[in-house]
């Protein structure tokens, strides 16, 4: 039942490993620096009040530098954010125009496979690999946390592992529903340029209708236009309540667009 | 339909691109992919399919296979709808595509083992394949050459014996040894029933293996006939030397109705291209008196090119 999916699974692990686990080293390597970062705290403040930054941070120019949560959850959530954007445009809008990119298509759906559950398989290896990114990022936190409570047990290391989880809910949440969105519009367009084209345009504009939407009262409005705008990392970090509502959301947007674009895929002619 | 009809194409009509008329202004452009395309394919029968790049052929394929939609027409393949009833005709056919490429990071075993797994790990030919075709199945395809790639996608076709194989230039890439034999396989799997669609630019494999062939120009069929009725009933090559005391001008017989090119060679004998009533031929040598006269059936590039000229 799960012969496409698994195949692919395997095929994909060198891809599928490396990029998330590339983020969850990047959490070692703020724990490595943090004790030397957090003596020019003050400085940090001061730089994060420029509108450049807080253009680049929003919400998450808020963390104090001079704690270990702060500080990871600050450079987490900028990694991770631009992770997001990077992953959802390239790799779910490639899981069908790389095949037509490779002529790989024809042959494979000339054998007895519904379309839908074709595309479905492929799309669930790219979630698969999508819940690496926050799994790994509790792993390496939990232990750059014990390492940092051990090395400097004067700082009195904590942390909100509760928050975290919920978090790392939300992100895995905007990886399907992004994820879902771009598969949608890659579906629609099929030609491989055109499609990573519209993916981009529609995953970053809405990231800057979120952005933009954040920082200016006047039109706040649109930020509820952008999935960045729900189970947002800093919201709930800072809250340390899970956002139900914000749940539904992107489970709502992320079912929308994935049956969209099955039901599309199983219909639509694959002329190219 | 009769029952032993497997593939039924009635007025396929298939239009790329669409037009858009703004007042007097026109946008966009319509490309005629195929245009009332009508034919049959029997049960146990190699029809093939023929024509210059850009005829339709492609598009006719790729029709059956319901990668298009098409404007106008029915396909039934089996007697079932060839869109509504899409898997359940998968599940019976083997295809080969024109432009053959398949996942390039799984080796030749790799692959058969995964699409085996939607024919019901059916690999009753599969053997039989390893002997005829050289590939080694063990290297990954993208470090294979184009032609040990298309004996890939052979063998991933026919490892299963479907009773339907859709092959669009089967051949191409292979080089002629495994061809002879390949050409002997289908003409075997054709004795036991598995009907063939085929389409080639190689007139002589065409001719070789195929029972009937359709001639598609600019998306029209222009020709649906038996290979064998074909070359005798078309064209034919008459050589021939009339005794000096009365031979024909070469005008007067370029003027005949059943004459469609004439030329005299040096030593006198005349050659003439005939098309389909040889009793016109006769009838008119009755006049005159032949010293020598031999008549061969065209080749069927000759006749292709008729088409195409």
């Amino acid at each position: 039942m799960v012969h496409i999916f698994l195949k692919n699974l395997v095929k994909k692990w060198k891809a599928g490993i490396i990029i998330p686990l590339s983020l969850g080293l990047f959490v070692l390597l703020i724990a490595a620096i943090w004790p030397d970062m957090r003596e020019a705290a003050d400085l940090f403040a001061v730089i994060l009040e420029s509108p450049v930054y807080a253009a680049m941070l929003g919400d998450m120019g808020i963390f104090n530098i001079a704690v270990w949560p702060g500080a990871h959850q600050m450079y987490m959530s900028i990694m991770l954010e631009y992770y997001i954007i990077a992953v959802t445009i390239f790799i779910p809008t490639k899981i069908i125009t790389e095949e037509i990119n490779k002529k790989t298509l024809d042959v494979t759906l000339s054998y007895p496979i519904p379309r839908w559950r074709f595309l479905l398989e492929k799309f669930s290896v790219y979630l698969f690999y999508s819940l690496l990114y926050p799994l790994l990022l509790m792993l390496f936190t939990f232990i750059s946390t014990e390492y940092l409570q051990y090395n400097y047990a004067h700082l009195n290391v904590e942390f909100d592992y509760l928050a975290l989880t919920y978090s790392m809910i939300g992100t895995w949440m905007l990886f399907f529903s992004l994820g879902a969105i771009a598969l949608f519009c890659s579906v629609l367009i099929l030609d491989p340029r055109k499609a990573l084209g519209v993916s981009a345009t529609v995953i970053f504009g809405m990231f800057l209708l979120f952005r933009i939407g954040d920082m200016t009262e006047s039109v706040e409005i649109i930020k509820y236009f952008s999935v960045f705008n729900y189970m947002n990392f800093a919201a709930i970090v800072s809250s340390g309540t899970f956002p139900v509502g914000d749940f539904f959301v992107l489970l709502g947007v992320g079912l929308a667009a994935l049956i969209g674009a099955l039901l599309i895929f199983q219909k639509r002619e694959l002329k190219y | 339909m009769t029952q032993a009809t497997v593939l039924q194409v009635s007025n396929l009509t298939k239009v790329y691109g669409r037009e858009i008329h703004l007042g007097l202004r026109k946008f966009g452009k319509k490309i005629i992919g195929a245009q009332n395309v009508s034919f049959s394919v029997s049960k146990g029968e190699i029809f093939g399919f023929l024509g210059p790049n850009g005829a339709g052929k492609t598009t006719v394929m790729r029709s059956i296979l319901n990668y298009l939609r098409i404007e106008e027409g029915e396909i039934s393949v089996f007697g079932l709808d060839h869109r509504k009833n899409s898997l359940e005709i998968r599940k019976r056919i083997g295809y080969i595509p024109g432009d053959l490429a398949v996942y390039d990071n799984f080796t030749g075993e790799e692959l058969i083992k995964y699409f085996n797994h939607f024919r019901q790990n059916n690999l009753e030919l599969l053997e039989e394949l390893r002997t005829i075709f050289t590939v080694n199945l063990k290297q990954k395809t993208r470090t294979l050459s184009s032609g040990n790639r298309q004996q890939v996608g052979i063998i991933l076709a026919l490892a299963s014996k479907p009773e339907f194989l859709i092959l669009d230039e089967p051949s191409s890439g292979l080089d002629p040894l495994i061809t002879a034999k390949f050409h002997k396989l289908l003409k075997r799997l054709k004795k036991e029933g598995v009907t063939i669609f085929l389409s080639s630019h190689d007139l002589t494999e065409v001719q070789a293996i195929c029972d009937r062939v359709g001639i598609i120009k600019n998306g029209e069929m222009v020709l649906v006939e038996d290979v064998e009725n074909l070359r005798k009933k078309f064209l034919q090559h008459v050589f021939v030397r009339f005794s000096s005391s009365k031979v024909p001008q070469l005008e007067e017989i370029k003027e005949l109705d059943f004459v469609l090119d004439a030329n005299q060679k040096n030593n006198g004998d005349f050659k003439l291209k005939i098309k389909e009533n040889i009793d016109d031929l006769i009838n008119w040598l009755k006049g005159y008196e032949i010293e020598r006269l031999s008549i061969e059936d065209a080749s069927l590039e000759e006749i292709f090119l008729h088409y195409y000229d």
